[in-house]
């Protein structure tokens, strides 16, 4: 049959990969492509900004420390910090990295009264609480802070303060997104919005670069085709790969390897519509949900999660009750919140109504996503729950006809990525600030005692009582339970290990791909 | 009755531009609610900047004016999701989906009506399974088939490749566009094949009754020569009146099938738009698709005046 296609004049390109280069599909959308500063979607993508451009400082997952980036040192104050920026870098366009480039970076995101800021948005600017930037000679700078802040220098290690060459930037103007340059170990030849982004080595990187020559990655949204593609061997590795295909892939001889991550899975629980108004009822859902059930059926794709926050990560609080699977205790509050089972009945009953409640979940997920909702349906209705279920394509979900309104539906699927490990990033999104429309606290929970000590904490420079009001918080939340806390999502990657010695994931992160964790054999 | 269908087709036109301009903004979810749920934070100044970028706070109908103007200047504007232009966008995805739809036209006009005709003129098991075919064509989603397709020639037997339109290292080559082409187009290209050779079928079924195609038969011309040179060109004009709607199925259908096989054509712009709420693309397309399928229309149209000259004549003496 290949001879007979290849007699007509086809080109059959089945297996025809390069030794060094890297096709990695992926089924996320990287919104903002591999522009640091315009980035939206990096969790789950082989997050394309960190292949082209650096910060001066960088997060290293594995120790929790900030390392240096392109800032070889730095001094810091309550809310300054003094940067000693390397020498002789340059970008992949040949701009040189010095004081000056580093000031129009900041300025380009930060400062509103420079021209180079002037008509453009920048999503995640509100991470860092900048001032103001002075250079102090070509190779130092300092940044003020609006306030004096705990973890100063997290704020410096995020995408918009990816450096990014003031001569590009200057020459595309708004075009700049499809077209950006860095000092990172890959430049970008082309950018196909979508569909494909193709990178090669940036030849005056200055360290050890990564192994691949060139990257590849295509985006494609049906999971399922891409599933075929890595077993058709069109490409080398993807992330989530459909869990039905699991163990078909490993039988075909792939690997399927999978790494903890900050992404948690929850359902949130609406705090303002009755049945789920109810402190009790929601307590005897969380406990009435099968956790490491959900793990077991993703095939490893996830680890059960009892509270808000990471077991055994900074900050975690430990010293309260976890809620575990336990249909009986489920049952016992809900008879204490007055739910009953009238007699022969599977349906608890109170004054005459049913104990009904309406699920909300967005259509299209995979992996461990897909898993949940239905684990969920059979274990609240084991308890005496009558469910209704709706499943709804993701803008409408979050809109206020969805998981936006209040008064719509009584659990809400959603997810979410920590991008530092401090509770601080999980718990802020349940503040009463963030309901929508602002954020999407989807549980409607607002508990003033609560908002005190998690705004507190932003601000709290003491690091111990930083620490305890933190914990506080998740004491408070695990009471009131405004959601049903699932699973700590375990990213899974699958590759051909013939091929590969590793394709790894950076640990704990938001499921991103370490470039220099992908090794040929 | 060529003004009136060009009037009506104008009409179409319009009506489309600013229904799907409304339909869009009353369906739930706007574009940068649904990039930030997708994001790990959320900041409400962004959002009102961006929101303001785009004229997404100004009513409605200001909207609605303030974009047919644009398109009126022939700016359809820009990408809200990668701020590229949509023109440009459109034009690469459209290139895509005319190559995928024209292979795929290339297929199931001929195939269909060589289809239809082998089952017209077969009798006995061989007949009945040939006309019974179609039915599956019909009835078998494009998509199911593509799934089959990929299974068999890509993951099984490894000789075509699985998705995309070109290699992922160093593709491009007409030779390998070409490799990437088959599995879509051939998905793509069986149901209208199915449904041209259900209407050649029945049209030289209903001919070969007529008393002038009994008549050359009495007179002894052979069975071939009637079929090919008599019955046939009478039996496809429904397919010329069906080849409009039909070829407009291809634009559309493509949806589905660049969505199973990845190609980067205006289907998986457009989904891909919808689930993003990325007005600007969405709008556009939607003013691609519709002149797509108006002019088509009107040129089946036209070619069915020029080959029947009854319709030519009718339509000239009509009120």
């Amino acid at each position: 049959m290949a001879a007979a296609v290849a007699g007509v004049g086809l080109s059959v390109p089945v297996n025809a990969q390069d030794e060094r280069t890297f096709v990695f599909g992926t089924n996320f959308d990287p919104q903002g492509g591999c522009d640091a500063t315009q980035t939206v979607v990096v969790a789950l993508t082989l997050s394309c900004p960190m292949l082209v451009s650096e910060p001066l400082v960088k997060f290293d997952h594995a120790t929790n420390e900030v390392v240096p980036g392109l800032a070889e040192s730095w001094t810091t104050t309550e809310d300054s910090v003094t940067f000693t920026l390397r020498e002789g870098v340059t970008f992949s366009d040949g701009t040189p990295f010095d004081a000056d480039a580093a000031v129009f970076n900041f300025q380009r995101v930060w400062d509103e009264a420079s021209p180079d800021h002037a008509g453009q948005t920048f999503p995640y600017a509100s991470q860092l609480a900048f001032k103001g930037i002075t250079k102090v000679d070509d190779h130092t700078v300092t940044v003020t802070l609006q306030a004096p802040q705990p973890n100063l220098l997290w704020g410096f290690t995020f995408f918009p303060a990816y450096m990014q060459s003031p001569t590009a930037v200057r020459a595309a103007g708004v075009g700049y997104t499809l077209a950006p340059v860095g000092t990172g170990p890959y430049k970008v030849d082309r950018y196909e919005d979508g569909v494909r982004i193709e990178l090669s080595r940036n030849p005056s990187y200055r360290d050890t670069p990564p192994q691949p020559d060139r990257i590849v990655i295509d985006i494609n949204s049906n999971q399922q085709s891409l599933a075929s593609d890595l077993l058709a061997g069109n490409i080398d590795a993807m992330q989530n790969p459909p869990v039905e295909q699991v163990d078909a892939m490993v039988a075909s001889g792939f690997q399927v390897d999978t790494y903890p991550s900050a992404i948690s899975f929850y359902f949130n629980l609406n705090t303002t519509k009755a049945p789920t108004d109810d402190p009790l009822v929601r307590q005897a859902m969380n406990y009435a949900l099968d956790k490491e059930g959900i793990a077991t059926l993703s095939k490893g794709a996830g680890k059960a999660m009892y509270g808000a926050w990471f077991e055994g990560a900074y900050a975690f609080e430990p010293d309260v009750e976890r809620y575990e699977h336990d249909p009986a205790k489920a049952g016992e509050l809900l008879d204490q919140a007055g739910w009953t089972l009238p007699e022969g009945g599977a349906v608890r009953q109170k004054d005459g109504q049913n104990l009904r409640v309406l699920l909300l979940s967005q259509s299209g997920t995979a992996g461990i996503e897909a898993v949940m909702t239905p684990v969920l349906i059979s274990d609240l209705q084991a308890v005496g729950f009558e469910v209704e279920s709706q499943a709804m394509e993701s803008a409408t979900f979050i809109s206020d006809r969805g998981a936006g309104d209040p008064g719509l539906a009584n659990i809400a699927q959603f997810g979410q990525g920590a991008l530092f490990p401090d509770p601080q990033t999980i718990l802020d999104r349940m503040t009463t600030a963030a309901q929508p429309p602002n954020e999407f606290n989807l549980a409607f929970y607002s508990n003033p005692e609560y908002d005190a000590l998690v705004v507190g904490a932003r601000t709290e420079l003491d690091a111990e009582a930083r620490v305890a009001a933190l914990q506080e918080a998740q004491r408070i939340v695990r009471a009131d339970a405004p959601l049903i806390w699932a699973v700590q999502a375990s990213v899974p990657i699958a590759y051909d290990p013939a091929r590969f010695e590793s394709v790894a994931l950076i640990p704990n992160s938001i499921g991103l791909v370490d470039p220099w964790g992908i090794r040929y054999r | 009755m060529l003004a009136r269908r060009l009037t009506s087709s104008v009409l179409v036109l319009v009506g489309v531009i600013v229904s799907s301009f409304v339909a869009l903004r009353l369906v739930p979810g706007d574009p940068i609610a649904t990039m930030l749920s997708r994001a790990s934070l959320a900041d409400p100044a962004f959002v009102a900047r961006f929101r303001a970028e785009y004229g997404l706070d100004e009513p409605l109908p200001i909207q609605l004016v303030a974009w047919l103007g644009h398109v009126l200047t022939g700016d359809l504007g820009t990408s809200i999701v990668s701020g590229e232009p949509v023109a440009e966008l459109i034009w690469r995805r459209l290139l895509a989906t005319l190559l995928l739809g024209g292979a795929a036209a290339v297929i199931a006009f001929p195939g269909g009506i060589l289809w239809g005709i082998a089952a017209a003129r077969s009798r006995g098991v061989l007949g009945g399974f040939l006309g019974f075919q179609p039915l599956l064509g019909l009835t078998i989603p494009p998509f199911s088939i593509g799934l089959v397709l990929i299974f068999v020639f890509a993951v099984e037997l490894k000789v075509l490749p699985s998705s995309g339109m070109m290699s992922k290292l160093d593709g491009g080559s007409p030779g390998d566009v070409l490799a990437h082409l088959v599995l879509p187009a051939v998905t793509l290209a069986i149901y209208p094949a199915a449904m041209i050779a259900r209407i050649t079928q029945a049209g030289l079924q209903e001919v070969t009754a007529e008393d002038y195609v009994r008549t050359a038969r009495a007179i002894g011309i052979p069975s071939r020569r009637i079929t090919y040179r008599h019955a046939l060109p009478n039996a496809l004009l429904p397919v010329i009146t069906a080849a409009g709607v039909l070829l407009g199925y291809l634009l559309a259908g493509a949806v589905f099938v660049e969505s199973v096989f990845n190609w980067p054509g205006l289907g998986t712009l457009i989904v891909r738009a919808v689930l993003n709420r990325d007005y600007p693309i969405v709008q556009a397309c939607s003013i691609v698709v519709a002149v797509a399928y108006v002019s088509l229309s009107l040129g089946a149209d036209l070619l069915y005046m020029r080959v029947d000259p009854r319709i030519r004549f009718q339509g000239s003496t009509s009120p």
